[in-house]
């Protein structure tokens, strides 16, 4: 007996015929929404295979407007969230909000996409870069609503390896391949830490089920491989403090920011960060249950830095992807100090990463309009601008001055409600300081508009194109009206996230 | 059933791989070698999976690597394909020369 394989023994007791009976049509409506995205991923592989590109674009929006509608019944009539397909990822109530929040970031990102490579001369790109933002969505679904830490780390895999081709897809380019290069290598090498931290949480607990692991006795876990617990913890906070760029994992995102095509990095910030910021704060609440205010003080420090950091280095950056990549730094430090501010700022969080969807893709999008080559990102060569192109210059004031958290924009709001989340949370230190730093945020913000509206106009260094495109001018133009309409009215939506949050009984109870 | 010092021993080694690893990633300059070595860390944990699935009997952890190994593979693929790209435009996978912006 003792020589048997203890895999053949386990199969045998879980009986695998139960498990095939177990599976019903309810998995299959159950995960419709990401195996819809799935579907659509590779229908317009397909359509590219066959040279029709052209249509790739209608299809993608089509395909994430369908995934979507397919989570809204769930959502609308709020219901329980619940565990589906053999406990592996939550559905319905908050977990199908969360999927429509990590889809529209592809949605809105896919005409300034279209666009760009139309101006760029690559549009036999297209067919590949949808299929891989589509399966982009769907790892960060997985990501997001996964209860097992397996599904986690498979979804966040699928996640970053189509970012890291997404990050080079123009292959010509050498600022792209090297881009992809850095964000693949550290990406991959962070991954591995993550994957430790889970294997010792395994170790530890014997599963990776994060709801079981949240029902066994912390002490238990303690008393048993006590020099596993902190590094396990450690190393998963690595894995995750590194995707969301926070301070002394930040390395990559400058690089890969100004490397990547413009318009995809405003998906690469947003959709990404959200997914991680979710299951981050999620991991960490059900693992620790005990330690959660030792831990809550080392994610609120780390918070800190990263403001610190984020606001005064891109206070000194001359290249406005750069600017934009340091001060989603500092926009990191502000979503960790929701997490570290208990349940209540993990809804801000959450509500934070809505509002930087909109500001940040609308912001690489109308910066995408004038790139013609490299100098015209430099913002010192904008001079005057606002005033000639009033369109670009006006757009940009309501960006510039949500992201830098001036009311009545939704930045503000957004502001607002993780300082206050972390005051509840007794983080009053830090909500101070980080206050202050988004003063210094202020100022590089604002400097942007100084030189676009009130230096003199300097032709010879000017970008060339001062038009924004039709086609994705309206687009803006709508992202620029709900930033302003959130900043005026944010109260339904904020409402409307309590009572989903009500219904998240695993999150309640954390 | 695997008895506890046994264990301690099998964790020892994957640990000591994963830190091998660790510290290839962050000297070598070849980017081929760099990627070997986060491969090299991925199946140290592989060990790490295989060790506690032996130990509690349990074949989630055994289910686990093969997720890994799928993904590794993956990772594969995109790594030597973007540097296949990068090899195209410059002729050169020393990652110190990588420095078209500062860090």
């Amino acid at each position: 007996m003792q020589n048997q394989n203890p895999i053949l023994i386990s199969l045998s007791e879980l009986k695998i015929k139960k498990i095939i009976m177990e599976f019903n049509s309810q998995f299959i409506l159950d995960t419709l929404p990401a195996l819809s995205l799935l579907g659509f991923g590779l229908i317009v592989m397909l359509l590219d295979a066959f040279k029709n590109e052209k249509i790739t674009s209608v299809v993608t929006i089509l395909g994430i407007l369908i995934s979507m509608l397919l989570a809204v019944p769930g959502v609308v009539i709020p219901e329980e969230i619940r565990l589906t397909f053999y406990n592996q990822i939550y559905t319905g109530g908050l977990a199908g909000l969360i999927h429509i929040l990590l889809c529209l970031s592809g949605l809105l990102s896919v005409p300034f996409i279209t666009d760009y490579l139309q101006k760029n001369n690559q549009t036999h790109l297209q067919g590949e870069i949808f299929s891989l933002i589509l399966f982009s969505s769907v790892g960060m679904n997985l990501l997001a609503t996964a209860n097992d830490l397996m599904m986690t780390f498979i979804g966040l895999e699928i996640m970053s390896v189509s970012l890291y081709i997404l990050a080079g897809s123009f292959k010509k380019d050498l600022r792209s391949n090297e881009a992809s290069l850095k964000y693949f290598l550290l990406g991959a090498f962070a991954s591995a830490f993550l994957l430790l931290g889970i294997s010792m949480v395994y170790g530890m607990t014997g599963t990776t089920m994060l709801d079981r692991i949240t029902t066994i006795d912390p002490n238990l876990i303690k008393d048993k491989f006590p020099v596993l617990f902190y590094p396990a913890i450690a190393l998963i906070a690595i894995g995750f403090l590194f995707k969301l760029s926070a301070f002394p994992f930040h390395v990559w995102t400058p690089d890969v920011y100004t490397g990547a095509p413009t318009p995809l990095v405003g998906f690469m910030a947003t959709g990404s960060k959200m997914a991680s910021v979710i299951a981050f704060g999620f991991i960490l609440n059900s693992l620790l249950p005990q330690s959660g205010d030792k831990l809550s003080q080392v994610i609120a420090i780390l918070a800190l830095l990263s403001m610190i950091y984020g606001n005064i280095v891109a206070a000194q950056q001359q290249n406005i992807k750069r600017l934009l990549a340091y001060s989603s730094i500092s926009h990191t430090g502000y979503m960790l100090l929701g997490v570290a501010g208990g349940p209540e700022g993990y809804k801000a969080a959450i509500f934070y990463m809505l509002i930087y969807t909109f500001m940040t893709i609308a912001a690489f999008a109308l910066i995408s309009s004038i790139e013609n080559k490299e100098e015209d990102l430099n913002y010192q060569n904008w001079s005057g601008l606002g005033v000639k192109n009033i369109a670009f210059g006006l757009i940009m004031s309501i960006l510039m001055f949500s992201l830098a958290g001036f009311p009545p924009f939704a930045g503000f709001i957004g502001k607002y409600f993780v300082f206050l989340s972390a005051v509840k949370g007794g983080f009053v230190v830090h909500a101070v300081i980080g206050i202050l730093t988004s003063v210094v945020g202020a100022y590089y913000y604002l400097k942007v508009l100084v030189t676009m509206f009130f230096e003199k106009p300097k032709d010879n260094i000017q970008p060339k194109t001062l038009k924004i495109r039709k086609n994705i001018l309206i687009p803006i133009m709508v992202l620029a009206l709900i930033i302003v309409i959130i900043g005026i009215i944010p109260a339904p939506i904020s409402s409307y996230l309590d009572i989903l949050y009500g219904k998240a009984g695993f999150l309640a109870k954390l | 059933m695997l008895v506890q010092e046994y264990l301690y021993g099998y964790l020892a080694i994957s640990i000591a791989l994963f830190v091998i690893g660790m510290i290839g990633v962050l000297t070598r300059k070849n980017a081929i070698i760099v990627f070997m070595c986060v491969e090299l860390m991925l199946n140290a944990v592989n060990l790490f999976l295989v060790t506690f699935s032996r130990y509690y009997n349990d074949p989630a952890g055994s289910m686990f690597v093969f997720f890994v190994m799928c993904v590794a593979a993956a990772e594969a693929v995109v790594g030597l394909a973007i540097i296949i790209a990068l090899f195209r435009n410059k002729q050169d996978i020393d990652i110190n020369n990588f420095n078209l912006f500062k860090w």
